[in-house]
């Protein structure tokens, strides 16, 4: 079994070794008056639709013989890189300068971009995902936040008959509540930053000098509630992260290939 | 502590089902129903559980994930008694993503749709613009019909595009390439136009296989760089043939910007067809063959010769010293020329050219003998009226030759093999006299009828056309010759001297002419019984062009063969094959070289020598071009080759150029070692293609012309003959252009005169009844205008020029109303708006200027209404007349540019000096008008005008001062004599 480093390392070699080849072989081509943009662009054809395959792979997870997932990802990620080269040799390391080809070009960019976006945050958030408290499935983080809310309202709320105070109940209505009611600071967690969160330690910090102490103890508790929601918070930022780029991804995916069916008919008839 | 938010005990834990498509549309606000919706999105909420019998009491079925028992319980008809809420369910993630993703599809399919269905599809699907020259069909054809210059498929349809695209594909490009070949017509041959090289197949095969045995000989080596090594090693299918045709679209890639450069290839991409290859044209590159001497020059020249010996002899200012004395760079700078005759070889060689040749002529025979044969034998000898001029060969020793241009006429006129008419004119000759025997006797009847029916022929009252056709018979060939090329022929052909010459009139006018000496200057001579041609001198348009066709001819057509021969042969001092080479070509046809410069058709190699004149050291074209030492030189070597006909004999008097002269610059790094700096792939030229798109025009079809292919000389005068008629064209339109202006001129002349008759018609009628209203009016324009020029003015009298303007604009209003005036309405109009700036203001008293102009010359209404207005007004012109007013009027013109000065002068202008001038002249002006009449009011304006002013108050003091002397002077003049004015006015 190969340590991840040893894997690595040898899929880096491996893609260094395709990328020179192809390089090379554009090379002579160039050098020997070969239609080169035809062998490129058959090259990237292919590419590209083995990368779409992945998805195909997905829906056909039963068959055993199609082989790992995993496999197929990896295999994706090295193509796709490897397509950006290809590419540029297609396009003769220019960019393209009419409509069509510009828009094919956008949308392959669009494409690589996403794919790269999304190849970070799938090696980057699990790590930050089980690093910060509790794991939680996406599916449940809508009911999770709004048992917090309710609990913690019924918490603040019902403290008043013991505490006679109502700077408590003022302060959740004012300020944790609308924390408490859905999800927040999505972009602050994707670029994890906890400034928001320490913002509103320090005005419930502020706030509780003023508490009795009872309406502490209570003021302890609901702490463990604003914990909890902000890890629900994070938790929601960064699956979401893992989930939405998809959408930008694959749907230009298929935009690709529409384009790209449009352009091998153009070229061969023109 | 953060709480913990999950529980997963097995009864409490919730089994969340991701693939499902759609959600309990609770689901955002936290608490979804734990049924969900359907798999058609709809929703399912009833009650929160389905109660159970239990023996006779219902119970609550609630899932403790959900909260357990409920503490109501079923109602008593075992119906839940918590209703869930409908919702609008949501699609989860993965089915929103799909959602998304088939939009997209929707949004790039409509995108693509529109594109396609466009009428600027070709504009969407162009890759890229096209180069500088090509946009030039896309900016004047564009859309489809630009397109479809290049693409077959720019004429079809989307659909049609789909099955081109899967249909065969083998050979498109050269097929695609054939639609370049429309503009882009190869010089000639253009079936080898996509052949490697442009080469015929053969050509490239021969010298693909001299250079391999070279290679295998060793003689020259092979050394690839790695790119061209495993191309060579494994090819890919695509590599254009040896033989094979080669695609335009291989080389020559479009649609990559206005500024690419299509003809752009690196040296790998050059080399990768070839046999021998290397790395740099400093390493590797073969070594020069025979550069540039590889065959006779076009000019027969002996440098050593002429340089070592005769230039020597020479007085030193006839004679050349450096190259640049007889060489030139030609019109493209590429080449060196050898300057005109006149200005190099003249001198010496120029007094030889004009030795006349016998054209025609009269053979010599025994008439009386032939006479007596042919009485005795009964044949008809006509020698008519014309007998005169045969030489007696008893009177007078005469071989009875024929001259050569009788003897290629001819053979048109003579139905018989060349060999026999020959031996015929040779036995006609000769047994005309000797034999009694009826066969020789026939014979030489025969050769004189024929000689007599040649010159009735050549001055036939036809013109030309017996000329033209004895001409196409002795030339064989059945092919119309172009009407240029005939006439070149047969144009200066001397019918008259032959009309002449046949009706008795040579024998008087023999001695007129006998030594050509009236022919100084060249031309056609009679001397002796026969007709001469002296040529004109270098570059003789006659000789030439009969030297031209027949060397077209000498290949297949023996007369016009033995008639080039004798034009070019050696020793005549008018053979011009003295100094032109003459090349055999291929098709047995020759070519006299005239041009110095070496034809660049077919050739490999090309090389411009203007880059390389500013870089010569001292020893200038000789680094290049060495001279051979006089003792390595072949003299006779040389001679024979110039006396053979094939091109590739050559002795040159100069060392080959080495490629190590050349790779002391072209370097990579220096003057660039690029294949396509020294080398053309196409070897034969393409013409220029901006005919057949641009002019909407049809590609003319080429019809290749027997006489005119492979003759670059007549090609040549074609051109040069069609450049004349163009000179002529334009002289003549400069002519037409000279005569029209003249016509023009005297028009306009006419028309100025007609005009200013009117316009003095218009005065004399002004100055008549119509003046006074006409000079009211002038005054008030004149107002007007003055009001804009001040206000144009940074005065500080802006006011006044307002109230000036205001008042003058008043008025005219009330004239508009009054009369019926066009130019007055326009000025009118004019002066309405208020202005917008300065420069507005300038241009507005510039255009009431004009109108004043227009008026005074010509006024567009009838004024006399005008006399109710000027009875109100100031009108003191009209209460005084006669010749007294005018010296009034001049007085006071004087005094009132005095006042003007000192307005001007008062105000911060920057026409200071105009002012200044304008002062002085006024003052000088009343100086004198004081000394010729003594007036009181004007002694005192004078004695005001002459100090300097002291401050600008004072100026204005001074105007407002004169104003009132005006005033004064106008009320007051009718005490003075004014009359000693009458000469300063004049």
């Amino acid at each position: 079994m190969m340590t991840f480093i040893a894997r690595r390392c040898r899929n880096l070699i491996l893609f260094g070794i395709a990328a020179a080849f192809f390089f090379v072989l554009y090379q002579i081509s160039v050098s020997s008056l070969q239609p080169t943009p035809y062998y490129s662009g058959w090259t990237l054809l292919v590419m590209m639709v083995f990368l779409a395959l992945l998805n195909v792979r997905k829906k056909f997870s039963f068959l055993p013989m199609l082989g790992k997932a995993s496999k197929w990802l990896q295999l994706h990620l090295y193509v796709g890189v490897l397509t950006i080269f290809i590419f540029a040799m297609h396009l003769q390391f220019r960019m393209p300068n009419g409509t069509f080809e510009t828009l094919f070009a956008l949308v392959y960019i669009g494409v690589v971009l996403t794919g790269l976006l999304g190849l970070y945050m799938s090696r980057a958030f699990p790590k930050r995902l089980t690093s910060h408290g509790e794991t939680i499935f996406y599916e449940r983080i809508s009911v999770l936040r709004r048992q917090i809310c309710e609990e913690s309202e019924k918490l603040v709320f019902d403290s008043i008959a013991e505490t006679n105070s109502t700077t408590l109940p003022e302060f959740y209505t004012k300020r944790l509540l609308p924390y408490l009611k859905g999800p927040r600071n999505v972009l602050m967690h994707l670029l994890g930053s906890k400034l928001p969160y320490r913002r509103l330690l320090n005005d419930m910090d502020v706030v509780e000098r003023y508490l009795n102490n009872i309406e502490k103890e209570v003021f302890s508790d609901l702490k463990e509630y604003i914990e909890s929601k902000e890890n629900l918070d994070h938790q929601h930022a960064l699956q979401s992260g893992l989930k939405y780029w998809l959408f930008v991804h694959i749907p230009l995916t298929y935009s690709l290939l529409i384009f790209l069916v449009v352009h091998v008919v153009v070229v061969y008839a023109f | 502590m953060a709480k913990r938010l999950q529980d997963f005990s097995f009864d409490k834990s919730q089994y969340e089902r991701v693939p499902q498509k759609w959600i309990c549309g609770w689901t955002p606000e936290g608490h979804p129903c734990h049924l969900g919706p359907d798999s058609k999105g709809c929703c399912r909420a009833t009650y929160e559980c389905k109660p159970w019998k239990n023996e006779n009491r219902w119970e609550c079925s609630r899932h403790k994930s959900h909260g357990g028992k409920c503490e109501e319980g079923p109602r008593p008809d075992g119906e839940c008694c918590r209703v869930l809420t409908n919702c609008q369910p949501i699609r989860s993630v993965r089915a929103s993503r799909g959602r998304v993703a088939l939009y997209t599809c929707y949004v790039t399919l409509a995108v693509l749709l529109f594109m396609l269905s466009s009428t600027d599809v070709f504009t969407y699907l162009e890759p890229g613009n096209l180069t500088g020259p090509h946009s030039a069909i896309e900016g004047k054809l564009g859309g489809s019909s630009s397109c479809a210059q290049c693409h077959s498929a720019a004429e079809k349809t989307p659909a049609q595009w789909l099955q081109m695209a899967i249909s065969n594909h083998s050979g498109i490009g050269l097929k695609e390439s054939q639609l370049c070949l429309n503009c882009h017509k190869q010089d000639g041959q253009q079936s080898f136009a996509l052949n490697v090289h442009g080469l015929h197949s053969d050509q490239l095969t021969l010298s693909t296989d001299r250079i391999s045995k070279k290679l295998a000989s060793g003689e020259i080596t092979s050394s690839p760089e790695m790119v061209n090594l495993v191309a060579s090693m494994a090819p890919i299918p695509g590599v254009p043939s040896k033989n094979g045709e080669v695609s335009c679209a291989t080389c020559h890639r479009e649609h990559r910007g206005r500024n690419f450069n299509l003809t752009q290839l690196s040296n790998h991409q050059c080399q990768t067809c070839h046999t021998v290859q290397f790395g740099s044209f400093s390493k590797g590159h073969p070594q020069f063959e025979n550069f540039p001497y590889k065959r006779h020059t076009k000019i027969k020249f002996d440098h050593l010769t002429h340089i070592n010996g005769y230039f020597k002899s020479m007085p030193a200012e006839m004679s050349p010293n450096m190259c640049s004395d007889c060489h030139q760079l030609d019109a493209n700078n590429k080449l060196m020329e050898v300057k005109h005759f006149e200005q190099t070889c003249n001198n010496c060689h120029g007094p030889s050219l004009k030795q006349g040749i016998s054209v025609l002529r009269f053979p010599g025979v025994n008439l009386s003998a032939l006479k007596k044969y042919s009485k005795n034998l009964g044949i008809d000898l006509d020698t008519g009226e014309h007998s005169k001029f045969w030489v007696d060969s008893e009177e007078q020793e005469d071989t009875g030759e024929l001259t050569a241009f009788m003897k290629f006429l001819l053979q048109g006129e003579v139905n018989m093999e060349h060999e026999h008419i020959q031996t015929w004119f040779e036995d006609g000759i000769a047994e005309a006299v000797e034999s009694e025997e009826e066969e020789h006797v026939q014979h030489a009847v025969d050769f004189v009828n024929q000689i007599k029916t040649l010159y009735a022929t050549i001055s036939d009252d036809e013109g030309h056309k017996g000329l033209k056709k004895l001409i196409q018979n002795a030339l064989e060939t059945k092919e119309d010759i172009p009407n240029a090329t005939m006439a070149s022929l047969i144009g200066r052909f001397p019918v008259g001297l032959v009309r002449h010459s046949l009706k008795g009139l040579l024998g008087e006018e023999e001695a007129m002419s006998e030594d050509g000496s009236l022919s100084s200057y060249g031309g056609w001579y009679q001397e002796g019984y026969g007709i001469h041609y002296q040529p004109t001198g270098h570059a003789d348009d006659f000789l030439r062009n009969w030297m031209d066709v027949t060397g077209q001819y000498a290949g297949k057509n023996t007369a016009a063969k033995d008639l080039f021969n004798y034009l070019i042969s050696s020793g005549k001092a008018t053979s011009c094959s003295k100094c032109h080479s003459v090349d055999a070509m291929p098709d047995g046809s020759m070519k006299v070289n005239w041009k110095s410069l070496p034809s660049k058709k077919g050739s490999f190699s090309k090389f411009s020598h203007a880059p390389h004149l500013n870089l010569l050291n001292e020893e200038g074209c000789k680094h290049c071009h060495k001279f051979k030492d006089m003792t390595k030189f072949n003299k006779g070597k040389f001679e024979e080759a110039f006396a053979g006909t094939d091109p590739l004999v050559f002795e040159s008097n100069f060392e080959f150029v080495e490629k190590e002269t050349c790779a002391e610059c072209h370097v990579a790094d220096r003057a660039g070692d690029n294949c396509t700096l020294c080398h053309n792939y196409h070897v034969t030229n393409f013409a220029p293609a901006l005919s057949v798109v641009l002019l909407n025009e049809p590609p003319a079809e080429e019809k290749p012309s027997k006489v005119d292919n492979n003759s670059e000389a007549t090609d040549k005068r074609k051109a040069d003959e069609e450049a004349k008629r163009k000179a002529d064209k334009e002289a003549k339109k400069k002519a037409d252009k000279e005569a029209k202006r003249k016509a023009d001129e005297e028009a306009k002349r006419k028309a100025d005169e007609e005009a200013k008759r009117k316009a003095d018609e218009n005065a004399a009628k002004a100055n008549s009844a119509d003046q006074k209203y006409v000079d009211y009016v002038v005054s008030v324009l004149s107002d007007l205008q003055g009001g804009f020029n001040e206000l144009a003015n940074p005065v500080t009298t802006v006011q006044d020029a307002m109230e000036r303007y205001k008042s003058s604009k008043a008025k005219l209003e009330t004239i508009c109303q009054t009369v019926s005036s066009s130019t007055l309405n326009e000025v009118l109009e004019l002066s309405k708006p208020r202005p917008s700036s300065r420069q507005d203001v300038i241009d507005r008293a510039k255009a009431i200027g004009q109108a004043i102009e227009k008026f005074q010359a010509k006024p567009d209404a009838d004024l006399s209404a005008l006399k109710s207005l000027m009875d109100g007004g100031s009108n003191e012109t009209s209460q005084t007349g006669g010749e007294n007013q005018k010296r009034v009027d001049y007085v006071v013109s004087v005094l009132s540019d005095l006042q003007s000065g000192f307005n001007e002068l008062a105000n911060p202008v920057t026409t200071v000096q105009a002012a200044m001038e304008r002062y002085k002249n006024s003052k000088t002006k009343l100086e004198a008008i004081c000394g010729a009449v003594s007036h009181p009011v004007l002694n005192n304006v004078l004695e005001q005008a002459k100090p300097r002013p002291r401050s600008r108050q004072d100026v204005i003091d001074r105007a407002e001062a004169i104003g009132k002397a005006i005033e004064e002077f106008k009320a007051g003049h009718g005490d003075s004599d004014l009359s000693p004015l009458d000469s300063l006015i004049k």
